[in-house]
């Protein structure tokens, strides 16, 4: 994608001659990018889990699309020529033109030279010994880390030569260019990820069915959809009929979860229910609009704790069951009936049911592009059908444009300004929050993390895996449904563009750096998607696009920590728990300094940051006042095994390591 | 009749036999041992047991069922336990939380009566792990990370128990320990299958012991038969054993 407009950048708009904007874009740029990810990026993330690699990649790929839609502005038409336009030739009846040669010939001559260098040379047989065993093959003189350099630089050259043969044919936007990596994916799975020649072939079937549907369907309006989501649909077909690994082992990981406590939850929900009062009373309506998303999006987020936090599984759809939910809503919650809010649950749970069906046999990277290849054959076709029946069921979906939400109407109490509408989401945040902590204490929690931690020791106790997965899948589904209705109550008309595939990523990326096994993750995710960017966006153009930067770079760097950020920020506090006058005095200035705003006494300027400064003071304070958070230990309460390491080694440590593990010097040393 | 039985049971792993025409069998009451060199297929042969690897031919028959067609999961709930040479615990969890996994699940299909916390307790005095019971398993080294798998595997009240290197990473004391254990377990009429590296072990507690070479059965019998079998010691045991 970047390949591409690099080029358009040299061809057309500075003119520059064909062969130098190739030559620049493809074997300068292209490795250097691949490079740069190799050694940067990916170098870091061995030895963490599935998830975080994939959170990584994705984080790569939105921060990708906010660079290039920083550097080339959006919405401006960028066109670039067919290569050898006006030469052709025909075979038959069939126009065949230069591009469509060249981009077969190109085609051809890639695969064979790729597959010789594979086979043939000495770093292509280093490079699949990478693959197989990175260890072993460095004790055999591969160097890894060089190898697979290499891979990221050719891989990148390559995606560089797809994007510039097909930026004549498609749009050059960077959402579009992007989600060609599903069509790459199908064939991809087709060839299994290893074999060539099967990759090839996997490549020709999508590009036959596609034009196929693109020539001889385009007549029936319902199934014009079909030819966009054709790869998405062939991909989870593919995906359902290759054959399965076994069950999955035990995996090392560095992440871990504490136990939340119920008092440590009810102080949280109480906060969020605070938080959502005062923003309520103190917001204009239009910002009231703007920030009341935090609790939403965050109740999204919240959808993914028991689905990858406890259970280990991925999903890319969580903002397709969102979708599903609002309408569900939209349509049967007339005048706002709470009952519907039941149904945007139940019916969303069960979709998820049914996807999840088929989908659990997939694990890790193959289980997110099956949840990836549904959420995009929902935004392209699905929701974008026109209405119809289903035997005696009518079914509406956005009625090809949008559809009215009512806001939610409980007991005639009608939650129709933006301010009620916070108050109501922050309330059904912390309640859902509450829930989910509560899975996370039962049985069935245990039983998730277990699943998450080995499938194979699960399965051999007796513990149906295809009905733990199911629930949970259903559950999160269902909590998604419910945060989409209430996000669609205070949109109040919704789209199919408000529930696509690529806006639900940072969700998951966010939720990921905040912290996956944490409901407190989920309230980072939409305290930071919807609260502080756009407050950055405010402060002016730059910082706008810096944070359209800012999901990636947070993604990209959660390699270092993937217990997430919100332990951190809770470490950040512990001195004002371990310090009791700290909490009185928060528990008295906060209200004081909000009711001082309510009373009129100064504006929204003076107000948030008083309100943010009030608990900075107070870990100040507190810190003083019991001198840091941690302290080194003194030599006399030094721990055995530090003996020797930051203290010079003595006589008087032997004796007293010799005392602590009961060991005779005398019989050590003595003759055997 | 024997409570478990394997019969002709082969494994092809592309080029490589893993296993080649296993037959034996584990009585009730009794512990069978299984020995043999690493890669002998010992654990490939459990995991065709519990059903976590099908294999090319054979069968494997519990209480006269065949089970070809069951998955691990069925097969766990018609009395299959067993414990995993690479450690399979769930790290995240303490020693108790590990063990209580294993008894929700037994109560959730079995219908028992039992209150899963007595059955925890119950298991953790067994395999004497009271004084970690509330340790992280991640944090425990490996002699008591096996006996966690052992109590979680206890906890389903399985049938036929299959042991793979249960042992290893324990020291002198603990092993002795351990022998009474499985002795018990015995007697409560489990039939216990025992994949072990210390002979000594393997011969002071089993009934009888099946010796593994390159995937094929080369010697059955008691263990004092198996202790002069000419092809074990020349395979397995080494010519200097006794």
């Amino acid at each position: 994608m970047l390949c591409a407009f690099a080029f358009w950048q040299m061809y057309i708009a500075w003119e520059w001659p064909l062969w130098l904007a190739l030559l620049l874009s493809l074997l300068v740029l292209a490795p250097l990018i691949g490079a740069f990810i190799d050694t940067a990026i990916m170098r870091g993330l061995e030895d963490t889990t599935e998830v975080t690699r994939l959170v990584v990649s994705i984080g790569l790929l939105v921060g990708l699309i906010g660079l290039a839609n920083w550097i080339w502005k959006p919405g401006v038409s960028r066109n670039v020529p067919a290569f050898f336009s006006g030469h052709y030739f025909s075979l038959a009846d069939t126009r065949v033109t230069g591009q469509q040669l060249a981009t077969i010939a190109v085609a051809v001559i890639v695969a064979l030279s790729l597959w010789l260098f594979l086979r043939l040379t000495r770093t292509g047989v280093a490079m699949r010994a990478v693959v197989d065993d990175r260890a072993l093959a460095s004790l055999n003189g591969a160097r890894p880390n060089r190898v697979s350099m290499l891979a990221w630089a050719m891989g990148c050259t390559l995606a560089g030569i797809g994007g510039i043969l097909i930026v004549p044919n498609v749009a050059l936007d960077a959402g579009t260019l992007s989600l060609l990596i599903v069509n790459a994916y199908a064939a991809a799975i087709i060839g299994r990820l290893r074999s060539l020649p099967l990759t090839f072939l996997g490549a020709l079937i999508l590009g036959c069915t596609e034009a196929y549907l693109s020539g001889y369907l385009k007549s029936t309006p319902n199934l014009a959809g079909l030819r966009l989501a054709a790869p998405a649909i062939l991909l989870f077909i593919v995906l359902l009929v290759i054959p399965t690994s076994r069950l999955r082992g035990r995996r090392q990981s560095r992440e871990f979860f504490p136990m939340p406590s119920w008092s440590g939850t009810f102080v949280f929900a109480g906060c969020v229910v605070f938080s959502g009062v005062v923003l309520a009373t103190t917001l204009s309506n239009s910002d009231a609009v703007t920030y009341g998303r935090i609790f939403a999006v965050g109740i999204l987020a919240l959808s993914l704790v028991p689905l990858v936090g406890f259970a280990g599984q991925i999903s890319l759809a969580t903002l397709s069951f969102a979708g599903i939910g609002a309408l569900v809503f939209g349509h049967l919650g007339a005048g706002g009936n709470p009952l519907a809010l039941v149904l945007a649950f139940v019916i969303p749970a069960a979709v998820g049911a049914l996807i999840a069906l088929p989908a659990l046999r997939l694990s890790g990277i193959y289980l997110a592009l099956g949840t990836a290849g549904f959420a995009v054959a929902l935004d392209r076709w699905i929701f974008n059908l026109a209405d119809f029946n289903i035997g005696p069921v009518y079914i509406s979906l956005f009625e090809l444009g949008s559809t009215e939400v009512a806001p939610l109407n409980i007991f005639g109490y009608s939650f129709n300004t933006p301010s009620r509408q916070m108050v109501l989401v922050s309330v059904a945040f912390a309640v859902l929050s509450i829930a989910v902590v509560g899975v996370r204490r039962s049985a069935y929690g245990r039983r998730l993390l277990a699943m998450k931690s080995s499938e194979a020791a699960c399965a051999t106790l007796g513990l149906n895996l295809v009905g733990t997965k199911l629930t949970v899948f259903a559950l999160s589904a269902g909590i998604s449904g419910v945060g989409g209705a209430i996000l669609g109550t205070q949109l109040r008309s919704i789209s199919p563009q408000n529930f696509d595939f690529v806006s639900g990523l940072p969700v998951l990326l966010l939720t990921v750096v905040g912290g996956i096994g944490t409901v407190g993750g989920a309230l980072f995710a939409g305290v930071s998607l919807m609260g502080i960017l756009p407050l950055l966006a405010l402060l002016g153009v730059f910082f706008a696009n810096v944070a359209g930067l800012l999901p990636g770079i947070a993604g990209v760097g959660l390699g270092r920590n993937p217990n997430g950020s919100i332990h951190d920020i809770r470490d950040g506090f512990e001195p004002i728990i371990r310090y009791r006058p700290a909490i009185i005095w928060l528990a008295i200035v906060i209200p004081a300094v909000w009711i001082l705003r309510l009373a009129g006494i100064y504006g929204n300027a003076v107000f948030f940051p008083l309100l943010a400064l009030s608990p900075v003071i107070a870990v100040i304070f507190a810190t003083l006042k019991i001198g840091g958070v941690e302290q080194t230990p003194t030599v006399d309460e030094m721990p055995l095994e530090w003996k020797g390491f930051i203290e010079p080694w003595n006589e008087k440590d032997l004796i007293e390591l010799d005392a602590a593990l009961g060991i005779n010097e005398a019989s050590i040393h003595a003759a055997p | 009749m024997p409570l478990l039985e394997i019969s002709e049971v082969s494994v092809r792993f592309g080029g490589n036999l893993a296993l080649d025409g296993v037959t034996l069998a584990a009585e009730a009451g009794e512990i069978t041992g299984l020995i043999g060199p690493n890669g002998a297929g010992k654990t490939t042969l459990f995991n065709v047991i519990t059903g976590l690897q099908s294999p090319t031919s054979g069968r494997v028959i519990l209480a006269g069922r065949e089970l070809r067609k069951l998955s691990p999961t069925r097969r766990a709930r018609l009395g299959m336990g067993r414990t995993f040479q690479r450690l399979e615990l769930f790290g995240m969890l303490s020693v108790r939380e590990n063990i209580r996994v294993a008894a929700d699940i037994y109560k959730s299909y079995s219908g028992s009566k039992d209150d899963p916390a007595q059955v925890v307790d119950a298991m953790i005095e067994k395999v004497g792990l009271r004084s970690v019971a509330d340790a992280r398993v991640d944090a425990l080294p490996t002699g008591q990370c096996r006996l966690v798998e052992l109590g979680r595997s206890l906890a389903t009240k399985p049938k036929v128990l299959l042991l793979d290197e249960p042992a290893s990473g324990q020291d002198d004391t603990e092993t002795i320990a351990f022998a009474l254990l499985l002795r018990e377990l015995a007697a409560d009429g489990m039939a216990v299958v025992l994949v072990e590296h210390d002979v000594a072990l393997v011969m002071e507690v089993c009934a009888k012991v099946h010796v593994l070479d390159f995937g094929r059965v080369i010697a059955s019998g008691e263990p004092a038969e198996i202790q002069t079998d000419s092809a074990v010691l020349a395979a397995y045991l080494g010519s200097g054993a006794k």
